[in-house]
This record gives structure tokens, C-alpha cells and sequence, in this order.
């Protein structure tokens, strides 16, 4: 059963900032600061109604052996949102990530504690179906990888696994899942040919149909457009636009610009401590953490 | 070619400062040249104007240049954001100081009226706000910002002392009228100033911690 949580709305955290690091805010309490509530423009972010949350983190931390990746993250992730994850190499992002759909159980060093919970789902208990939960959380990876199978049978392929369908329901869903990734029309006439004929973006939207033709809640994709040219990017962000209707997406990138772009919140990791999130508009025009300032404006990192 | 954002800001911020200095010696000029009646420094105010034209758009060019090719996020972006605001209003202080300059010539042509001190007053206090919203730019200081903004409120407060003085001095010396419409559109070029100094001053406030107090009144919020 999926537990709902009526206004939960994304926490701007500020968990480093030590009272000085606001001066600004500090010394001037007595002008009123707020932007005009009338605005006819919207930002893009701000246009949508919080939605219920999604993904529930609280106090989660990551080891490998004894380093710790993760400290004491506390985060809520809100549906049909998208949600980007920023921040230095090393930081944990990925980390994360890879626990959401527990990717870390191929680790035998890696461990978590505190709370990670998916629509009431415990991510962290033993009892908890792998198998099904990552058909709820689908996963989309830096480097495009189909299998070295037909284009058909990539998609094909989870469907079958997790449900006993007929040929004609296989067909329709497969056409559903290449529709729906935005690669039906280049690929209808030769779905029987191998899915390693198509080019970088190709096959990345093919990773996506891939993913959605299980019939996932969840979208993680780690980098998904570092690997392809700018035009195959932005038919992949606009692909991601699209999806955040139906689906809830978490996106790890590098690249701050295409954070700003498609995201509609923002968090960002430095050394494995969730430093700073909040609406991605707020994020890249006045963040509030002097390191999250350094950190988008390229200053290090 | 290459481009580097902090070397960039470092010029762009560079070439404002100079803008600014500019408009504050014209403005500066102007007002000398009202009070003490000096034609000559009047018609080097009106010949000033060119260069600043000419700064505003060489600003331009170069905060397009730096969002087209650097993509500024953050304090950066708020800083070239708030620069083109800035240019924009230094451009029309200039214009203004011009406006002072032609209408001071134009005062030494018409019958002679002894200058208001309320226009006095309201020269030294717009200078003064110039000076301090300059002074608050190139300081990053918002509390100077504030004190800019609480100061145009005497500003508008004189202008409308000189309006009732016009009213009384045109039946009283119908032969001065000129001379009344010239003091007239001088305090209206001084309210302006103010005004625009204020708007550069709520910049800096912008810049500083992304707050944006455009369009509520400073004597409001205090």
C-alpha cells in the first residue's frame, strides 16, 4: 500500500551553514524582501503544486568498509518532479543513487542505516524484493548499454520477465515504451535489428523506453547525456520534460546547466554531506551555502 | 577564443566603475554650473554626454558577451544582471545632467530669477545620493543602499516645495515665467537623478543577497 504525505514539500536544508555565513540576511531584517507575489511570469518550478512525496530520506548514511560516503542525508523527494543531484566527484551522489535501487547489494563491503522509503516501501530491509523494487525504480546509466540484442527485444526483455503477457500485449507495449522515449518513428521499421546499430542517443532512448516498459514509479539516471552530443541532449532533456508527467526522476549530472534546465529542485553533495536543496530556480540565482555559490558558479569543484 | 568568467567580471566591473565615475563628474559639473552660473562648464557638460553613450554601449556588449559565453549562475549572474540595470540608469543620469546643463544656458537668456533654495538643496541631495549609490556599488555596502533609498523621500518632498514656489512666483513675476519652467524641469531633472540613483542602489542590495526591493517604498518598510 502506498502511504501518501499531504504537503510534504522539498526542505530547503542549509545543514552547513554556520550563523555567519548569512550575514546579509542577518543584518537586514527590517527591509521586506520578498519578490512580488503577482509576478504574470512564473518560473517554471514554482508553476506546479508541491506534490506528495515520493521518496522519504531521513538520517541515511553509506559506508564502503568503514569510509563513509553518505552522512546524515535527510531529504524528501517529491513525485512527478525532477530532482537533480549535484556536486563534486566523490561526493556520494552516485552513491545514493545506487542505493535507491539497491545497486550497493553487488557490493559486499557497502552498507546504509537510517531510512529510505519509497511510497512506504523500506529500501533498506532485507525483506524488501530486489527484483520487484527495481522494477519500480527503473535506472538509466552514463554510458548507453543495450543489450546486444534486437531493439524489440531490449524493451521486450523486463517486460517479459516480470509479466506473463501475449504477443500482441509484448507488441503494444513495446510501441507504448518507443513512443513514450521518443524513438517509435526512427526505429518502427526495424525493430528486429540490433540495438547496437543505433547511434549514442539512439541507444540511450532506448535505455529509457527500456526502463519505462516495466512499468516503473521511479526514473534514476546517473549522467544520462554525458556520453552523447548536444542535439542527442537535448532530445534526451526533453524526453526527461516529458516523463516528469508520469514519472518521479531523480537526474545526476555534471552538468549545471542542464540541472538548471531540466530539474525542478536541486540538491547538492560535497563530501558526502547533502549540503544545500531547494527549488533549482532559487538554487542557481541565490543559494544560500557560500560553498553551493563556489560550487555552480564553477568556482571549485 | 577562449573566455574567462572572473577575468571578465573583473573588466566588466572595471568598465562600470569608470561609467559611473563619468556620470557622477557630469552630474557634479552640472550642478556647479546651475549654482554659479557657469555657461562654459554648462556647454562641456552637453559635450560630455558622448562618452558616456558610448560606455554604456561598449557595457552592454560586454555583459551579452558574458552571458552568451559563460552561462553566469548565481552571484555572478545576479551581478551582470544588476550591471545592465546599472548602465542603464548611469545612461539616463547622464542624459539628465545634460538636461541641467541646457537649461542653465537657457536661464542666463531669461529675465533673472533668484535660485530657489529648495533647488539648492535638492542639487546637493540628488549629488549626494549619486555619490552614495556609487560608493555603495563599489563597496558591495547595502547599508549605504538603504540610507540612498530613505533620502529620495526629501527629494520628492522639495520638488513639490518648488512646485508650490512656482505657483506663487508666475502671477507674482509673470515677466520670469522662462525662467520658472527652466528652475522647474531642472528639479524634475534632480528628482529623476534621485530616482535613478535609488534604482542603482537597490541593485547593489540585488547583487549583494539576491534580494529584490524594487517597488517597496524604503520609508515603509522601516
Amino acid at each position: 500500500m502506498r502511504t501518501h504525505h499531504p504537503s510534504a514539500e522539498f526542505p530547503r536544508v542549509d545543514s552547513h551553514a554556520a550563523p555567519s555565513a548569512t550575514p546579509m540576511h542577518a543584518s537586514s531584517p527590517e527591509i521586506v524582501v520578498k519578490r512580488p507575489n503577482a509576478s504574470l511570469f512564473v518560473p517554471r518550478s514554482k508553476t506546479s503544486a508541491p506534490t506528495s512525496t515520493a521518496l522519504t530520506v531521513a538520517n541515511f548514511g553509506a559506508w564502503y568498509g568503514t569510509f563513509q560516503a553518505l552522512c546524515d542525508i535527510t531529504l524528501n523527494i517529491p513525485q512527478n518532479r525532477v530532482t537533480s543531484f549535484i556536486g563534486p566527484s566523490g561526493c556520494g551522489k552516485s552513491t545514493f543513487l545506487r542505493w535507491i535501487n539497491r545497486m550497493n547489494d553487488l557490493v559486499p563491503i557497502a552498507h546504509a542505516s537510517g531510512t529510505l522509503d519509497l511510497h512506504g516501501l523500506d529500501l533498506l530491509s532485507r525483506n524488501t524484493d530486489v527484483v520487484d523494487l527495481r522494477r519500480r525504480v527503473g535506472m538509466v546509466f552514463q554510458k548507453p548499454n543495450p543489450f546486444p540484442k534486437s531493439i524489440y527485444d531490449n524493451v521486450a526483455f523486463g517486460p517479459r520477465l516480470h509479466f506473463k503477457l501475449s504477443h500482441s500485449q509484448v507488441d503494444d507495449l513495446v510501441e507504448r515504451s518507443l513512443v513514450a522515449a521518443g524513438l517509435w518513428n526512427e526505429v518502427k521499421d526495424r525493430l528486429r535489428n540490433s540495438a547496437l546499430g543505433l547511434s549514442g542517443g539512439q541507444q540511450q532512448r532506448l535505455c529509457i523506453a527500456r526502463a519505462i516498459a516495466v512499468g516503473p514509479e521511479m526514473l534514476l539516471m546517473d549522467e544520462p547525456c554525458s556520453a552523447l552530443d548536444p542535439k542527442s541532449t537535448a532530445r534526451i532533456e526533453d524526453l526527461i520534460r516529458e516523463l516528469r508527467e508520469r514519472y518521479t526522476i531523480i537526474i545526476v549530472t555534471h552538468n549545471m546547466h542542464q540541472a538548471a534546465r531540466v530539474s525542478d529542485l536541486t540538491a547538492f553533495f560535497y563530501e558526502g554531506r547533502l549540503i544545500e536543496s531547494g527549488h533549482t530556480d532559487d538554487m542557481f540565482t541565490n543559494p544560500k551555502n557560500p560553498q553551493t555559490e563556489d560550487y555552480v558558479t564553477g568556482r571549485f569543484g | 577564443m577562449g573566455i574567462d568568467l572572473i577575468h571578465e567580471l573583473i573588466e566588466v566591473r572595471r568598465m562600470i566603475m569608470t561609467m559611473a565615475s563619468s556620470v557622477e563628474r557630469q552630474v557634479d559639473r552640472a550642478v556647479t554650473a546651475l549654482i554659479n552660473k557657469d555657461i562654459a562648464l554648462a556647454r562641456l557638460v552637453q559635450s560630455g554626454d558622448d562618452e558616456i553613450n558610448h560606455l554604456e554601449l561598449d557595457i552592454e556588449n560586454e555583459c551579452l558577451r558574458i552571458f552568451a559565453l559563460t552561462h553566469p549562475v548565481a552571484g555572478d549572474l545576479r551581478f551582470v544582471m544588476a550591471v545592465l540595470r546599472i548602465n542603464n540608469n548611469l545612461e539616463r543620469i547622464g542624459d539628465k545632467a545634460k538636461t541641467i546643463a541646457k537649461r542653465t544656458i537657457d536661464l542666463t537668456d531669461c529675465a533673472p530669477v533668484a535660485l530657489p533654495k529648495a533647488l539648492v538643496e535638492m542639487a546637493d541631495e540628488a549629488r549626494k545620493m549619486l555619490g552614495d549609490a556609487l560608493r555603495a556599488l563599489a563597496n558591495e555596502d547595502t547599508e549605504l543602499s538603504r540610507s540612498v533609498r530613505l533620502s529620495d523621500d526629501r527629494v520628492d518632498a522639495l520638488q513639490r516645495e518648488l512646485f508650490n514656489w512656482a505657483h506663487k512666483e508666475i502671477p507674482a513675476h509673470v515677466e520670469s515665467t522662462h525662467a520658472v519652467i527652466d528652475v522647474l524641469s531642472i528639479s524634475r531633472a534632480l528628482e529623476r537623478i534621485a530616482d535613478l540613483s535609488t534604482n542603482i542602489a537597490e541593485d547593489v542590495i540585488f547583487i549583494v543577497d539576491g534580494s529584490v526591493v524594487r517597488h517597496s517604498r524604503a520609508s515603509r518598510t522601516h
